[in-house]
C-alpha cells in the first residue's frame, strides 16, 4: 500500500514536470474553459429569467451542479484521462512496457497519463463558481457540500471503470475507438440536471454509465432538495453499483489479457 | 540448485489470430467481413524447447519473422503461450506477474520504455519506485550506471532529444537499477552506429562478468554473438533449428571462408584459373579477387600454400561469414553462401 502511495505521488510529480513544459497552452486553454463556463451560465440565467422552477431545479442549484461538474471534470481529466486512451495502448502494443513490472499493469497505464494541466484549467472555474454560489446567496449546506464532495470523488472512479471496461474491448477487437467515442460523447451529461431526463435514460445514468453522481446527485444534496437519508440512500447504491463495475471490469481486463497479441519488436 | 535450469521452456507455442482474407465474396459481405473478419491462427511459434542455466548468456539468432520476439514476449509474460510450458526462476510469467517482473530485466529495442517527454532521470525515479529500490542502493547503482555507460549529460535531457544510442544506454541502465537476475534484450543493439554497438557491447560483457545473471540476447550482429555469447541458438520460422557453441555451429553449417587477394602483377586469365582451380570465383579484378572456400573440399591451408606458390600476392585476407550469411546458410540448408557485400566492381 505504501509503495503504490509513493508510485502515485511519483507519477504525480512527473506530471507537474511535463506540465511546465506546457505552459502556453495552459493559459489558452484556462481562458477557453472560462468563456465556455460564462456561457454555460449566461445560458441557464437565460432560461431562469423566463421561469424560476424547472423541473425541481432553480437557478441557485444549477450553479452549484456547474461547480460539481467542473470538479468531477477536473480530477477525470487529470488523474484518469489515461482509462479514456487505454484502447491505444493496447493497440499500438505499449501496453508491453506496464506488463513487464511488478505494479499492476492498469495503475501505470493510466498514471503515466496523469495530467495536471487540466486541474489548473478548471481551478479559475471553480474558485469563479464559488464565488458566484456565495453572492448570489445560493442556499447551501456546507456539511453536505463537503459529503458531497466525497461522491463526485467516487463517480470519476466509476466513470473511469466503465471507461477501461470499454477500452478492454480492444482485446478483442482490435481497437475500441468507436466505444471509447460512444462513452465520451456522455461525458457533457454531466453538466446537465439529469433528474429533468426521462426516467428511462436516468437509470441509464444511474446503473450503466453512472453520470448521475458525478454532479446532479451532489447538486441536489448540496442545496438541501433531497433529505440526508436519501443522500445516504443514493451513497450505498453507488458503492454497490462500483463494486459491480469493478469485478465486471476486472473479469473483462483477465480474459481480454490472456488474448493479448501485443504488436511491433 | 547450482545447475538446475533459470529458463525452462517445453514446446512453447504461440500463435496470433489473423483475419482470413475474404475471397469470392459478394461486396456487401466484403464490408461485413471488414467490420467483422473470421480470424485464422497464424502459428509463430512451433513448440520450442529451451532451457538456460544460470549465468549463461545466450545469443537468440534467427531472420526476420522467425519468432525471437515472440518467444521474448512469451518468457516476460507479455504474452500468455498458446500451449506449452514456461518456468523462469520458478514462476509462470504470465500467471505471476507482480512476484515475477521484480527478478527481470527488459528491453525491447524497438519500443522504449522511458517516458518521451521527460528528462531520462524522471523515468529512474519511477522505476526505483515501480521495484522499490531502497534509496541508497538506487543512488550507487545509477552512479556506477552513469560512470560505466557515460550517461552524466545525459540524465537530464527529455528523452524525445537523445540519439538513439544514448537513449539505448539509459533503457539499459534503467532496466538493471533493480538488479534483475535475469535480462532479456530484444535487439538492443539495432540501428545504432559502430562505436554505439561497441560501447553497449563493452558494458553487457562487463557487466555479465561481475553479477554472474541470465542473459537472453537477440540480435543480427555477428560481433554480439562473438564477443558476448556462450551459446547459441538458432529460429527459422517459429521452430528452433540450432542450439550450442558458436564454433560448432560455424563448424557444423557454415563450412566456408571467404578469401580475398590482392596480387602484385597483372594476370592473365589462364594462369589465374590454373591457380584456383579448387576455388569459387565470385568476383574477379585484374590484380585483386574475391572467393569463397568450401573447406569441406580443401582446407584453407593448402589453398593458401598453392595461391602464395604460383602468385604473387601482396596482400590475403581470410574470414569468417558474417551471422547473416550463417542464418540464411542455415535456413536454406545446402547452398553456399554468397560471400559478403560487393564492394565495387573492378
Ligand atoms: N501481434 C501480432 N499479430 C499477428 N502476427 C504477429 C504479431 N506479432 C508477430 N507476428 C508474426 O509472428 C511472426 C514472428 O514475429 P516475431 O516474433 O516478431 O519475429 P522476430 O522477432 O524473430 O522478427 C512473424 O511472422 C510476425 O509477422
Ligand atoms: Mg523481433
Amino acid at each position: 500500500m505504501r509503495r503504490y502511495l509513493r508510485l502515485v505521488w511519483r507519477l504525480t510529480v512527473m506530471s507537474l514536470k511535463a506540465g511546465i513544459e506546457y505552459r502556453g497552452t495552459l493559459m489558452i486553454m484556462t481562458v477557453w474553459q472560462f468563456c465556455f463556463l460564462a456561457l454555460t451560465v449566461l445560458f441557464w440565467k437565460v432560461i431562469f429569467l423566463r421561469t424560476s422552477q424547472f423541473a425541481g431545479w432553480t437557478f441557485h442549484s444549477v450553479l452549484v451542479l456547474q461547480f460539481f461538474s467542473q470538479l468531477f471534470s477536473a480530477i477525470f481529466n487529470t488523474f484518469f484521462l489515461g482509462s479514456h486512451v487505454l484502447w491505444r495502448v493496447i493497440n499500438q502494443g505499449k501496453l508491453d512496457s506496464f506488463l513487464v513490472r511488478p505494479v499492476d499493469p492498469r495503475l501505470l497505464a493510466i498514471g503515466t497519463r496523469f495530467n495536471i494541466v487540466p486541474a489548473i484549467e478548471r481551478l479559475v472555474n471553480g474558485a469563479a463558481l464559488l464565488g458566484l454560489i456565495v453572492w448570489v446567496g445560493a442556499p447551501v449546506d456546507w456539511l453536505n457540500f463537503v459529503l458531497a464532495l466525497g461522491m463526485v470523488t467516487i463517480a470519476v472512479l466509476l466513470f473511469s471503470m466503465v471507461q477501461v471496461t470499454g477500452n478492454y474491448l480492444t482485446f478483442w477487437w482490435g481497437s475500441s475507438d468507436a466505444v471509447d467515442e460512444f462513452l465520451d460523447s456522455l461525458f457533457p451529461f454531466v453538466r446537465y440536471p439529469l433528474t429533468t431526463m426521462p426516467p428511462g435514460l436516468q437509470m441509464v445514468m444511474t446503473f450503466v454509465v453512472p453520470l448521475v453522481f458525478a454532479a446532479t446527485m451532489p447538486a441536489l444534496f448540496t442545496t438541501g432538495a433531497i433529505s440526508r437519508p436519501a443522500f445516504l440512500a443514493a451513497s450505498v447504491l453507488m458503492v454497490a453499483v462500483g463494486c459491480a463495475w469493478w469485478f465486471l471490469q476486472d473479469a473483462v481486463w483477465k480474459r481480454g489479457l490472456a488474448r493479448y497479441e501485443s504488436a511491433g519488436g | 540448485m547450482a545447475d538446475s535450469p533459470v529458463i525452462r521452456a517445453r514446446a512453447l507455442t504461440k500463435s496470433y489470430l489473423v483475419p482470413k482474407r475474404p475471397n469470392g465474396a459478394g461486396p456487401l459481405r466484403k464490408l461485413w467481413k471488414s467490420f467483422f473478419p473470421d480470424l485464422e491462427p497464424f502459428v509463430a511459434l512451433k513448440g520450442v524447447d529451451l532451457e538456460v542455466g544460470p549465468g549463461e548468456f545466450i545469443g537468440y539468432i534467427g531472420p526476420n519473422g522467425s519468432g525471437k520476439s515472440t518467444t521474448i514476449k512469451c518468457l516476460t509474460g507479455v504474452l500468455t503461450p498458446t500451449e506449452g510450458e514456461v518456468d523462469v526462476l520458478g514462476f509462470v510469467p504470465w500467471r505471476d506477474r507482480a512476484e515475477y517482473t521484480r527478478q527481470i530485466g527488459v528491453i525491447f529495442g524497438q519500443k522504449t520504455l522511458l517516458f518521451w517527454d521527460l528528462a531520462v532521470i524522471e523515468s529512474m525515479l519511477l522505476f526505483r519506485d515501480v521495484y522499490a529500490v531502497p534509496e541508497r542502493e538506487f543512488r550507487r547503482r545509477l552512479e556506477e550506471f552513469t560512470e560505466l555507460l557515460e550517461l552524466g549529460p545525459l540524465l537530464d535531457r527529455p528523452v524525445r532529444k537523445l540519439s538513439l544510442g544514448e537513449r539505448m544506454r539509459c533503457e539499459i541502465a534503467a532496466s538493471l537499477l533493480h538488479s534483475p537476475r535475469v535480462l532479456f534484450l530484444d535487439e538492443p543493439t539495432i540501428g545504432l552506429d559502430a562505436l554505439a554497438k561497441e560501447s553497449i557491447r563493452a558494458f553487457l560483457r562487463r557487466y555479465h562478468e561481475q553479477e554472474g545473471l541470465t542473459i537472453l540476447l537477440t540480435t543480427h550482429q555477428m560481433e554480439d554473438i562473438e564477443t558476448l555469447c556462450n551459446r547459441v541458438v538458432v529460429l527459422g520460422s517459429g521452430e528452433k533449428i540450432f542450439d550450442g557453441a558458436l564454433a560448432e555451429l560455424k563448424a557444423r553449417y557454415v563450412p566456408t571462408r571467404e578469401i580475398k587477394v590482392l596480387f602484385s602483377e597483372v594476370l592473365d586469365a589462364e594462369r589465374l584459373e590454373r591457380a584456383l582451380a579448387p576455388l569459387a570465383v565470385h568476383r574477379r579484378g585484374n590484380d585483386a579477387l574475391t572467393t569463397v572456400l568450401d573447406t569441406r573440399q580443401a582446407s584453407t591451408g593448402d589453398v593458401v600454400r598453392e595461391l602464395t606458390a604460383s602468385l604473387r600476392i601482396v596482400d590475403l585476407t581470410i574470414s569468417e561469414p558474417t551471422l547473416e550469411t550463417v542464418v540464411k546458410y542455415i535456413y536454406n540448408s545446402g547452398a553456399t553462401p554468397e560471400p559478403g557485400a560487393p564492394q565495387g566492381r573492378a
